[in-house]
């Protein structure tokens, strides 16, 4: 059989760099398979995440399992603290009840597509614009329960959107 | 009165069965009206399709992808035992579920040898290199008529037209590919997290997004399923 692996879209380069960080030795070494990564937040020099246990369901419990911080162009993890060691983010539980975040493939693209220009220009007024639709797609698919986590990960980042 | 993680996760031991929305006569049906019939397929999907189980807590996948495997090896699949095979190791919770790097112990702790197939861990890790290697070495795996794991994420294979599908980590059993007349490719998963989850299609578009988020990692069984499998 001959697969039609031509037709296949290919990684972008933000998505190559979130799938990196997931395939990290220190992150298979720790982390369950049925958990999951948050989506990727520009930092200055690269970006940050979340790593939590989703509910089975739409709603349920969440655990946030472990934060961490990327640096590009190799996605090499620089940080990365563990639910063990305490909190994760301040004034936020590492367990509460919660909305899962959502896959949606119409969405999906607007946040890794403009992670590159978003890092390579970190809070530049001429990526505002792109800022602001990252924010709107992350908002979507994150749901009001993780979106606090979101902008905890970097307020920097957040407080220029607002 | 707000539910409490504890109330959550009782309600999530009962494993609720909306997790996923299409129904799979009618989503069958489609894929005979939209793409035609079945021109070509590697593996045995149909076959091994009755050696599907619905998982019974939202952290058994694994357990469950390689137990259906194991049934077609003649081995008894206890999911109790190996839950508390998997606690003894170390690499499974009832909440959480297996470590990423335990995939494959079942079928190692019932006397069946493996190969590991995992990602680079580097950004070539879900090149298009990568991807095409995964597929060939997939489709040859299935051709030796070899037990196939891989790890997931459901997001993209659990999406539909209704909308978006809550995202996480998930092990499937991989039975088959399947062309139709249209071209459309499919892969063809005994799903223990889906409601109907035997001999399931997914197209290959969305079993490739959900496969690339783990980098392509896999595992298969280093022997091939015994002949008597074969009803076809």
């Amino acid at each position: 059989m001959k697969l039609p692996l031509d037709e296949l879209i290919p990684s972008s380069v933000g998505e190559r760099w979130w799938i990196t960080v997931r395939t990290a030795t220190v992150f298979r070494q720790l982390m369950p398979l049925e958990s999951s990564l948050s989506y990727p937040v520009p930092a200055k020099g690269g970006f940050r995440l979340f790593h939590m246990l989703p509910p089975a369901a739409d709603v349920g419990s969440i655990c946030i399992l472990s934060r961490i911080s990327a640096a590009v162009p190799d996605a090499r993890i620089i940080e990365f603290q563990t639910s063990a060691e305490g909190p994760l983010f301040s004034d936020l539980p590492n367990e509460f009840v919660g909305r899962a975040q959502k896959y949606d493939p119409t969405i999906e693209p607007a946040l890794f597509d403009v992670l590159p220009q978003l890092i390579d220009g970190y809070l530049e007024e001429r990526y505002r614009a792109l800022a602001h639709q990252f924010r709107e797609a992350l908002e979507l698919v994150a749901g009001p329960d993780l979106m606090p986590y979101y902008r905890s990960l970097n307020s920097e980042f957040f407080e220029w959107l607002s | 009165m707000h539910e409490t993680v504890d109330d959550a996760r009782d309600r999530e031991a009962a494993f609720e069965d909306d997790a996923v929305r299409l129904d799979e006569v009618e989503r069958m049906d489609r894929i005979e009206r939209d793409e035609g019939t079945v021109v070509a397929v590697v593996g045995e999907p149909d076959d091994l399709a009755h050696h599907w189980h619905r998982q019974d807590g939202p952290g058994d996948c694994a357990i469950y992808a390689e137990g259906g495997a194991l049934e077609a090896f003649d081995k008894e699949f206890d999911p109790e035992r190996e839950r508390q095979a998997g606690e003894r190791e170390g690499t499974y919770s009832r909440n959480g579920g297996t470590d990423i790097a335990a995939l494959g112990h079942v079928w190692e702790r019932n006397g069946i040898a493996v190969d590991r197939y995992p990602p680079s861990g580097s950004t070539d890790a879900v090149s298009e290199t990568a991807r095409d290697q995964a597929f060939h070495r997939l489709s040859e795996t299935l051709e030796q008529r070899k037990g196939v794991v891989v790890a997931v994420d459901s997001g993209p294979l659990w999406h539909d037209e209704a909308g978006p599908a809550a995202d996480r980590g998930h092990a499937l059993w991989v039975t088959g590919l399947e062309q139709r007349e249209s071209g459309a490719t499919y892969v063809v998963c005994n799903d223990s997290g889906a409601l109907d989850g035997q001999a399931r299609r997914y197209p290959i578009e969305d079993f490739d997004r959900a496969w690339r988020r783990s980098g392509y990692d896999m595992v298969t069984t280093h022997d091939s399923l015994p002949e008597h499998e074969k009803r076809t």
